[in-house]
């Protein structure tokens, strides 16, 4: 399954996918009623990659925050049949990825909000969508940013962005 | 004003972009330097907000007027600076010393003089050095949130100034950083732990008393720093509140570590992709919980091997959990039988604060029995305060029957945990309790409340076969909801993506497996 396909999954389409939400949303409700102080929650046993996983992911979920965000981060990198969560794209030529080492794909998920967090506070098209969307940042980068992609970023991006 | 013109997707491309420098042997210190500025530009105002609101006023000025009055050292040998692989925790500060030894207005001379012996079993964190170390910490602070200040209100737009105050804060946060995550000033805030102001009763500001709309994730971050808070099951105490206090004041220099080094270790041939899963927004519909959990779509039959209930089993459970109590008969009297006011009792707002109503009135009450609740919580609290709580004490049998007329609003199953709520309510009258030991306590058994108030709530709800959305619902959670669920169901795909009822599954954004899952271990819990 390409990515197009996977888009073409998320387009709406059917009334059905309206039920859909609403099950989303009542399953979500529900659970949120159980959750459970975090210094009752049983300690969960991790082994020392995973935790080593959980803690780059943390940090990265950290860095994703800027002032109102919400995020959550998942990776994935194991197996290549379906690349629901990201594409893969290849290596660089003529170099052989290392077998243990897969590539890295992170999904974020940003809390969508009906307004913006604060009077004034620039409205976000990335979490005001309309419908559930998966979106590749690539696909909607200011032009002097993409322009500029190998040369020195942070520049661009105080000189256009700040 | 507020300075943002990107929006998120630019803001995880440029991440990507400047991740992707520092991959292997093409890490240079400009590159990293370049992606820590940038993490600095992009979140500076809530750097800002978190180092000057919530509890940070207070624990700011408290360590600033200590450094003018004269306090005594302590040993900490239980704080180890070196970790079981034989790193050492206080290598980043020792390394940092001589820079801050030349720049600092803070004289280290003690401190300087430490990092040239060649003992290597020394504590940089000693008699001679602990004063310094304060001071030294106090400077660092303040440079820090002065460096902050400047660069939000920064109204240039010449980009060599904007870079010279992003390195300013890069500066002092990265030194700061250095202090912060090393033994020393575990053991440090050990030595003034009987020092520390945390304001009334431990309390912070609640999050509805801040009133700047900064979301609840760093509201629930401050939260996190009250002292006597329990995490883990003990209580966090004074020393430890300031620790975690100021981790989060570098907590994106820590992030920026973490996943530099962690992109380092990479080769040059693994590419790093990141996307963006944007949920729908939020609104107030659902779908009637029976309905969803008998539909097959949703909560599909799944094979006996798992040993999992379906969704009729978890239905029959949640129907069962809302069939009406034989106590609840007994507090009612002979309206029971009367369809209409046995509904409006379930969902009462709590005998206690309902017992002088008219006839009519309860049965408009749709706000489930949190109210009453809520009573008890600001009761509880109140026995915080120091000043009060020997009046409080009087008045803890009277809690206790408020208590108790809140059984009726809970599931028969939840009897346990109420019972024990109030033992330990009726606990506080114990002769000896300390002041540490009765602010555990109370927050003990306000966490407790919480969570029966919690599951009124659902008792109520489902029994009206409706739910709410938002409220008690974190933006986090439903982040990860949506992402797990995702994530999950391109499992299932990899699994066995010809399965026609994966495919159905996949094609239409279905939620079954895993909240199915998560929900009946919560049920279970």
């Amino acid at each position: 399954m390409d990515l197009n396909a996977l888009k073409a999954l998320f387009s709406p389409q059917l009334d059905l996918r309206n039920n859909d939400i609403l099950a989303f949303r009542t399953i979500t409700t529900m659970l949120s009623f159980f959750e459970t102080p975090s210094n009752s929650n049983p300690p969960i046993h991790k082994t020392k990659e995973e935790q080593d996983k959980l803690r780059v992911l943390d940090a990265l979920s950290t860095l994703f925050v800027r002032q109102y965000e919400i995020v959550a981060v998942a990776s994935e990198n194991k197996g290549t049949g379906i690349q629901v969560i990201a594409s893969v794209e290849p290596g660089l030529p003529g170099v052989t990825p290392e077998p243990t080492l897969d590539p890295l794909r992170f999904v974020v998920s940003p809390n969508a909000r009906t307004q913006p967090p604060k009077k004034g506070y620039p409205a976000d098209e990335f979490v005001t969508s309309l419908d559930i969307s998966l979106v590749n940042p690539d696909d909607n980068i200011p032009e002097e940013l993409s322009a500029n992609q190998d040369g020195d970023l942070l520049e661009t991006f105080l000189r256009t962005q700040w | 004003m507020h300075r943002r013109k990107e929006s998120f997707g630019t803001h995880a491309w440029m991440l990507k972009m400047l991740l992707r420098r520092l991959k292997g042997n093409q890490q240079s210190d400009y590159d990293m330097t370049s992606f820590l500025l940038y993490v600095i530009a992009a979140s500076s105002d809530k750097m800002h907000y978190r180092i000057t609101n919530g509890p940070s006023p207070l624990y700011f000025e408290c360590l600033v007027k200590l450094s003018k009055t004269s306090f005594d050292f302590m040993e900490h040998p239980d704080i180890r600076s070196i970790r079981p692989d034989g790193s050492n925790r206080d290598q980043l500060f020792l390394d940092a010393i001589p820079l801050l030894a030349e720049c600092a207005t803070t004289k280290i001379p003690n401190l300087l003089q430490q990092t040239m012996t060649e003992d290597k079993s020394f504590n940089i964190y000693n008699k001679d050095t602990y004063i310094e170390f304060h001071n030294l910490l106090c400077e660092l602070l303040k440079r820090f949130r002065g460096s902050l200040g400047d660069l939000i209100s920064l109204k240039s737009k010449d980009v060599k100034e904007i870079r010279n105050a992003l390195i300013s804060v890069q500066i002092m946060g990265d030194l700061l950083w250095t202090m912060v995550r090393s033994a020393a000033s575990e053991r440090h805030l050990n030595t003034i732990n009987h020092l520390l102001e945390f304001g009334e009763g431990g309390v912070v500001p609640d999050r509805e008393q801040e009133g700047d709309g900064q979301g609840d994730g760093l509201d629930t971050e401050f939260e996190q720093l009250k002292p006597y808070n329990v995490s883990q099951g003990r209580p966090l105490l004074p020393w430890q509140s300031y620790r975690d206090w100021l981790r989060l004041q570098t907590l994106y220099f820590d992030a920026s570590e973490i996943v530099a080094q962690y992109i380092a270790s990479l080769p040059p041939s693994v590419n790093i992709t990141i996307k963006i899963l944007s949920p729908s927004l939020p609104d107030t519909k659902m779908l009637p919980w029976e309905r969803m959990l008998l539909d097959s779509r949703y909560f599909p039959e799944i094979p006996k091997y798992i040993q999992q209930p379906s969704g009729k089993d978890l239905c029959d459970y949640l129907i069962k959990f809302t069939a009406d109590r034989p106590d609840t008969m007994e507090h009612n009297g002979g309206a029971e039988n009367d369809g209409r006011g046995s509904k409006a009792r379930k969902g009462d707002g709590g005998k206690a604060k309902n017992k002088g109503r008219k006839e009519g009135e309860s049965s408009k009450n749709t706000k489930g029995s949190g109210m009453g609740f809520d009573i008890v919580i600001d009761s509880i609290r109140r026995m915080q305060d120091s000043e009060v709580v020997a009046m409080d004490l009087v008045n803890l049998d009277s809690v206790v029957n408020q208590m108790k007329g809140l059984k009726n609003c809970l599931s028969p199953a939840d009897d346990i945990h109420f019972d024990n709520t109030c033992q330990r309510i009726l606990k506080l009258k114990a002769a000896g309790l300390t002041s540490g030991g009765r602010l555990t306590l109370i927050m003990e058994i306000l966490e407790m409340i919480k969570v029966l108030k919690k599951r009124s709530l659902l008792y109520h709800n489902l029994r009206t076969k409706s739910l709410r959305c938002g409220e008690n619902f974190t933006g986090t959670r439903h982040c990860e909801a949506c992402i797990v669920s995702l994530s999950y169901l391109s499992g299932i795909a990899t699994l066995g993506h010809n399965d026609p009822l994966v495919q159905k599954l996949l094609s239409e954004f279905l939620v079954s497996y895993f909240f199915f899952h998560t929900l009946l271990d919560s049920l279970c819990q």
